[in-house]
């Protein structure tokens, strides 16, 4: 039985259907009103049987554009696992969607040997064999001592009492890019912080929900929010470099799960930058005296960021900058949605949604752009050929 | 040919059961029916097929005759029934004792009810309360009243019966103390026909006392009115009573995607008195929170009121009156050859005809038994069929239609296999394709849209028809329905139907829809046909864009008086009037922070901006802004003036033109611009874009109308027509013409939209094929009209290009959303804010203020448990009105949401609105709002101000009224960039 809520709050409008980048692309997706709220009232009916829900990225721009609040991408993945229900999933979702677990497993195994064995023309073959398009960007593991870093960052001892932080990196900035997580530990221990990284925190879970393995993702958010929940009580804070893992605990728990099947109340889980303006803002860094960058950069606002409704802490944050020259590019969706635009028959929809965004990057004339999702900087890389980074990873740099 | 043998009167459940009774026993039966089918009490009941449980104390009998009944009905016409079985529920308030009587009588009467853990009755049903004492399960089921009626007629015809809808029973004519014809008339008028007769069976429900009366008989039946409110989800599986005595508002029943609450029991003078109050609703709604504690959280589609006819002989009246149903022959009262058939309820209906034509066939001497509980009502749809109509319909819903459908579904499925375009939903929340629609609309009556509706379900979900009751009559054109009213005349019908069953319920949710509602149909489409009495004289050129006004005194610009904090004013709000502040205060140097919650509708508006098309009913001609001296001293252009305004219009124009979008106005004494719209109105806008100017239209004698297969929201027939009709076009020819999708868009799943060829224009190939479509027009015509299609970002370069082209002019029209004109806007704007340095946050979601006496030192925003707090030096409040959030509303109750400014309502509901949907005077909920002083802060009654540091813009102010006034747009304008001037 899955979890059903509310879709009263939706008027039919079709504003999310004009905003969707997957039904601009696609007149194959009916369109996030029909397969969200809309075809909610029949699956309650006991209809499970669309195809087209197939089709979401689950990007969320539909829950961004909505007018009355309605959080449709929820519907649609909801819709998706009652609808693969019974039926195989594809190796390319299960692929996908476990790389947490693969990236936990393959934790003591060097770099080259990982990024050569995932990347070697026979595996891309194989891999495309699979699902996952041939032309689609992976992204590659980072050295080990970097990921065991991460893992267990070194303790700092320093006198008096301390706050703690929990960080909760995320597969992309465990595996692939730990070093955004290593900027933000610098950054939070200027701060005045000691930062954990807890052993509970598994793999968010959004990967699985996007491959319709709701099962599995709801074991993972019964342990994350168990943990959550644990370091909320002691009065430590969670933050996550990773605006789509940050969403997915933070609210889309108690949107996708019951609270019977995950038991823990809900806790608030941070967007890194968000957190890191907040120090900012409090006078607990000291952004002024940063030296001062002439660079121009552009800066991307991921999907999921914006969905977080927090504003645009990144872009708020690299202006205070001195020198810095930011552009908000402004321009929508990456088109990869996380792993979407990686998987075949979804490749030329990421990238037509994508090439809008790509050609505002070009035309604003920066060698760089910030983004605070790794799958975001791995798609505007894909795209553009220009250089990307977290904004934090930014100001880890200025403030050395 | 000879007369029927038997003419029943009614075509209710009862007499649509009579009528399948006789003809299956070779009876030549005709039925005649006032309305159409089913348009009494058989339609407006819960749609419960009882078992019998909620009558086992009161009525034993009648609940013995629902137990029999609900098996057979289960058996002969599974596809009227969703078998979702029952609770009865006793909540922790409800007397335990009566408990212990009724599970006794339920065994006496030989009724399962079967007790269950509440625990595990709520793990069942999560929306029930925690509060339950007692479950017992039972097999009540949900039934389809249209449905079941419907196919019983079906059924009845196949065996010869004959059947007129629409037709009024005027006279019972008697011979010798017999019954020797009836006289009958149409709707409408006309000659009264006589129809010879040997029976006359008087099935008419609740207005049987009046048929009776006809052959001056007395027949004492009282119509007792009961509440019904249908919600927009299903949020119980199981039909759900409440265990106790019964009482008002007991019953849940799901029934496809909604579910119907109710009822009450109100004796009432008359039959057709099926209005609803305000209070009623209020009262039921009250009751129902007991055993569904969030029931307010819950959409509410509609209120509806049936008759209940109840046989009250006796004067018992109410609860009290037996639910028993009575067979009289009138011979006793001296009429041979009449029977009345009354009381009774629904699921004993096929009992009823049973007994009655049992009577009559004694009567004939006709000796052939009842098959009606033998026999399937419908014969099944072989597999093979269901596979086909697996490819037609969608999503899932073959099965649910093929249920509609009856015997039909094998021509709906060959049409639509014939005509793939024919599979686009006219209705998305019901999922009614146009194969369906087309297929019901030719068994109509041509009298009404809602014939249409209840065979369908088109117009009955979500959106209560304001996005397929247009579609609905371009598709009555399309197939040539010989249609008794105009279209336009239907349309307005049903919407004004719909309204009636929305009224009572004006707010929350249902506020919401109204309010789009209007949008669509009011302020875009102009369907309260608010008409110049000339075309203007004078049409938009490339002269005729706004220049701006220099005029001394005429507001301040670009004097930077801003510092360089973070930011000086946070706007909140992206619709017109957000941006509009923005772009201002941008424009005069100042930082501004704009905060959006969703995406303003602007993306799904017509794109145009709209000054003012009417006072007070009144229509604007000539220089609107010379009308602002007849408007109230409290409406918003009041408040500004008309120098002040005219600068907004200049500087909108100025600033989307620099954008790429050049919005043009009448060069000369500025009136309003007459758009073509998709309902073949004109609809008065201010500014326009190139696109849309109607020059050509206007001087040209045929204009050729074109759109596109499968897109389903400019029908090119209905714009036409609409167009013909008007008597500014007296003389001109407009020639529908339908083009054949480009091959990339056909076939794909989703209906086609005027966004989806726009993008498609704009992709390389896009343009060439569609002049190729439109060339061969060029010689025939001297002008087009088209959808919005010409592209969503270069759309002047595209519109000239075309024109250049085809070498005539080519207008495009105003679309329902999700149109492109609106997306066009939009898109500019964000390109001009962009360009002015102005900072978007977007979804962000404004809860609450922070306030130190009468200033706002910071907006609070929460997600998720996590807060920020965005402070400037003043604020610029746009959040809309009930559509767009900015004002909250409960019963009797509005306030602005973020600094709950409390907002001064009507009294009494029923003074929130008009009777009529479409008033020319407005609605008083239309004109809600903050009220505010010339600076437009907020004011209290005393025109003390509230808070220094706010100012409010667009359709949260209060005294206007975008939909009569045609005014949204330009209000949002005129006050976003006076509130700019002033932050």
């Amino acid at each position: 039985m899955f979890h059903h809520f509310n879709p009263d709050e939706c008027t039919a409008c079709t504003v999310c259907t004009v905003h969707c980048p997957v039904a601009a692309a696609t007149s194959r997706f009916r369109g996030p009103k029909m397969t969200g709220p809309a075809f909610e009232r029949f699956r309650l009916f006991g209809l499970h049987d669309d195809a087209s829900v197939e089709y979401c990225s689950n990007c969320k721009n539909c829950d961004i554009s909505c007018p009355s609040g309605v959080p449709v991408s929820t519907f649609n993945m909801l819709a998706r696992a009652a609808y693969r229900k019974g039926k195989k999933t594809p190796p390319g979702d299960l692929l996908t969607g476990f790389s947490g677990d693969i990236g936990r497993f393959a934790r003591h195994i060097p770099a080259f040997l990982l990024n050569f064995g995932m990347k070697n023309p026979l595996s891309r073959l194989l891999l495309d064999a699979v699902g996952l398009d041939r032309r689609a960007p992976l992204p590659s593991f980072a050295p080990m001592s970097q990921r065991r870093r991460l893992a267990s960052p070194p303790r700092v001892e320093k006198a008096g009492a301390r706050d703690i932080v929990a960080l909760f990196p995320g597969c992309f900035v465990s595996y692939y890019e730990p070093k955004v997580g290593l900027d933000i530990i610098f950054l939070l221990e200027k701060a005045g912080y000691d930062v954990i990284v807890s052993e509970s925190f598994v793999c968010c879970g959004l990967p699985l929900l996007c491959g319709g393995l709701m099962e599995a993702a709801q074991r993972r958010a019964r342990r994350n929010r168990r943990e959550v929940a644990r370091l909320t009580e002691q009065g430590i804070p969670v933050i996550s470099p990773c605006p789509s893992c940050a969403l997915m605990v933070g609210k889309e728990y108690q949107e996708l799960f019951s609270e019977d099947n995950i038991g823990s109340p809900a806790g608030p889980v941070h967007e890194a930058t968000s957190f890191v303006l907040s120090l900012v803002e409090e006078g607990r860094i000291d952004v002024t005296t940063a030296r001062p960058s002439a660079e121009r950069f552009a800066y991307h606002a991921p999907c999921h960021l914006r969905a977080l409704g927090m504003g645009r802490p990144g872009f708020e944050l690299l202006r205070q900058i001195p020198g810095a020259h930011i552009t908000d590019v402004n321009a929508g969706c990456c088109g990869l949605a996380g792993s979407y635009g990686m998987k075949k028959k979804r490749y030329e929809i990421g990238a037509q949604t994508g090439a809008t965004l790509f050609s505002a990057i070009a035309e604003s004339g920066t060698e760089r752009c910030l983004s605070e999702c790794g799958a975001c900087r791995a798609g505007i890389t894909h795209g553009t050929g220009l250089a990307t980074m977290h904004p934090l990873s930014l100001l880890a740099g200025v403030l050395q | 040919m000879n007369g029927p043998t038997v003419v029943i009167v009614g075509g209710g459940a009862t007499g649509a059961g009579m009528a399948r009774d006789l003809a299956m026993r070779g009876i030549f039966c005709l039925l005649v029916e006032q309305g159409d089918l089913c348009a009494g009490a058989s339609s407006r009941f819960h749609g419960l097929l009882h078992s019998g449980a909620r009558y086992v104390v009161s009525d034993p009998e009648a609940a013995r005759e629902c137990v029999s009944e609900n098996a057979v009905l289960r058996r002969i016409a599974p596809e009227c029934i969703e078998e979702t079985e029952g609770f009865f529920v006793r909540h922790a308030q409800d007397n335990p004792a009566w408990e212990t009587c009724w599970t006794s009588a339920c065994v006496r009467c030989g009724i399962a009810a079967v007790e269950l853990d509440p625990k595990e009755a709520i793990r069942m049903e999560p929306a029930l309360t925690s509060d339950v004492r007692a479950v017992y399960r039972v097999p009540d089921s949900a039934v389809d009243g249209f449905r079941m009626v419907c196919h019983n007629v079906m059924a009845a015809k196949r065996y010869g019966a004959k059947v007129q809808t629409y037709t009024r029973l005027t006279g019972i004519e008697t011979e010798n103390g017999r019954v020797s014809g009836v006289w009958t008339q149409c709707r409408g008028g006309g000659e009264k026909t006589f129809i010879p007769c040997d029976y006359v069976v008087n099935a008419a429900g609740a207005w049987a006392g009046e048929t009776a009366r006809l052959a001056g008989l007395d027949v004492s039946v009282s119509p007792d009115r009961g509440l019904l409110l249908a919600f927009n989800h299903r949020f119980t599986e199981r039909v759900i009573n409440r265990l106790r005595k019964p009482s008002d508002g007991d019953i849940f029943v799901p029934h496809g995607t909604v579910v119907i609450y109710g009822t009450t029991s109100v004796p009432v003078q008359h039959p057709d008195d099926i209005s609803v109050e305000a209070d009623e609703a209020l009262r039921l709604l009250e009751d129902g929170e007991t055993l569904f504690p969030r029931l307010r959280d819950y959409r509410i589609l509609r209120a509806f009121a049936g008759t209940r006819p109840l046989y009250t002989p006796d004067a018992a009246s109410g609860r009290a009156a037996t639910r028993n149903f009575v067979i009289l022959d009138h011979k006793e009262a001296g009429l041979q050859g009449m029977i009345t058939v009354t009381g009774g309820k629904f699921t004993s209906f096929r009992l009823m005809a049973e007994k009655a034509a049992d009577l009559l066939c004694s009567k004939l001497g006709v000796n052939i038994p009842c098959r009606t509980a033998d026999e399937p009502l419908m014969p099944r749809p072989s597999k093979s069929l269901l596979r086909r109509a697996r490819n037609v319909f969608p999503a899932g819903g073959s099965g649910l239609v093929a249920a509609r459908l009856g015997e039909g579904l094998e021509d709906v499925i060959v049409h639509a296999e014939q005509r793939p375009w024919k599979k686009t939903l006219l209705c998305e929340c019901e999922l009614v394709t146009f194969a369906e629609f087309e297929a019901a609309a030719a068994q109509s009556s041509g009298l009404s849209l809602g014939d249409i509706r209840r065979r369908t379900r088109m117009g009955m979900g979500t959106c209560q028809g304001n996005f397929c009751a247009l579609r609905a009559c371009a598709a009555l054109l399309e197939i040539d329905v010989p249609a008794v009213l105009s279209p336009r005349l239907m349309l307005e019908h049903f919407l004004e139907e719909r309204w009636h069953g929305v009224r009572p319920l004006l707010w929350g949710r249902q506020l919401r829809e109204v309010e789009l509602e209007r949008g669509i149909y009011a302020a875009l489409l102009n369907l309260d046909e608010i008409l110049p009495d000339a075309l203007p004289a004078c049409i938009p050129d490339d002269a005729g864009a706004v220049r701006p006004t220099e005029a001394p005194g005429c507001g301040e610009r670009g004097n930077a008086r801003y510092s360089s904090g973070r930011y000086d004013v946070v706007v909140v709000g992206a619709g017109l009037a957000g941006l509009t502040a923005a772009l201002r205060i941008a424009d005069r140097g100042g930082n501004v922070l704009l905060l959006a919650s969703g995406a303003g509708v602007i993306a799904v508006s017509g794109g145009s901006i709209d000054l003012l098309g009417a006072v007070n009913g009144e229509i604007v001609s000539g220089d609107p802004f010379a009308w602002f001296d007849r408007l109230d001293p409290s409406h918003p252009y009041a408040l500004i003036g008309a120098c002040e305004a005219a600068s907004a219009m200049d500087f909108i124009a100025l600033k989307v033109g620099e954008a790429g979008l050049p919005l043009r106005a009448l060069a000369k004494n500025r009136g309003n611009i007459w758009l073509p719209t998709a309902a073949g109105t004109l609809k008065p806008a201010f500014l326009i874009s190139p696109g849309m100017s109607p020059q050509g239209l206007y001087v040209a004698e045929t204009t050729a109308v074109v759109g596109l297969r499968g897109m389903k929201d400019f029908a090119p027939r209905l714009v036409a027509r609409g167009l013909s009709e008007n008597p500014l076009f007296t003389g001109k020819t407009f020639l529908p013409v339908i083009l054949e999708l480009p091959g990339r868009l056909q076939g794909g799943g989703r209906d086609v939209t005027a966004l989806d060829i726009a993008r498609f224009v704009e992709m390389p190939g896009g343009l060439d094929w569609l002049c190729g479509e439109l060339s061969p027009l060029s010689s025939k015509t001297q002008a087009l009209l088209l959808p919005p299609l010409l592209g969503l970002r270069d759309t002047a370069f595209i519109h000239e290009k075309l024109e250049k082209k085809l070498g005539l002019p080519v207008v495009e029209g105003v679309c329902p959303p999700p149109a492109v004109s609106g997306l066009r806007l939009q898109h500019a704007l964000f390109r001009a804010l962009g360009k002015a340095g102005v900072t978007i946050f977007d979804n962000v979601t404004v809860v609450r203020a922070l306030v130190e006496g009468r200033f706002c030192r910071g907006l609070v925003v929460r997600q998720s448990g996590i807060q920020r707090i965005f402070s400037a030096k003043s604020y610029i409040i746009a959040t809309g009105g009930f559509y767009g959030n900015g004002i909250a509303s409960q019963p009797g109750q509005a306030v602005e949401r973020i600094f709950n400014i409390p907002i001064s309502v009507p009294q009494y509901p029923e003074n929130w609105s008009r009777e009529r949907f479409f008033s020319r005077k407005a609605h008083a909920f239309a004109s809600l709002g903050v009220a505010v002083n010339r600076d437009l802060q907020a004011v209290d009654e005393e025109e003390e101000v509230l808070l220094h540091n706010v100012h409010f813009a667009g359709r949260i102010l209060q005294g206007h009224d975008f939909a009569t006034e045609k005014s949204g747009s330009g209000v949002a304008v005129v006050t976003g960039y006076a509130a700019g001037g002033k932050a």
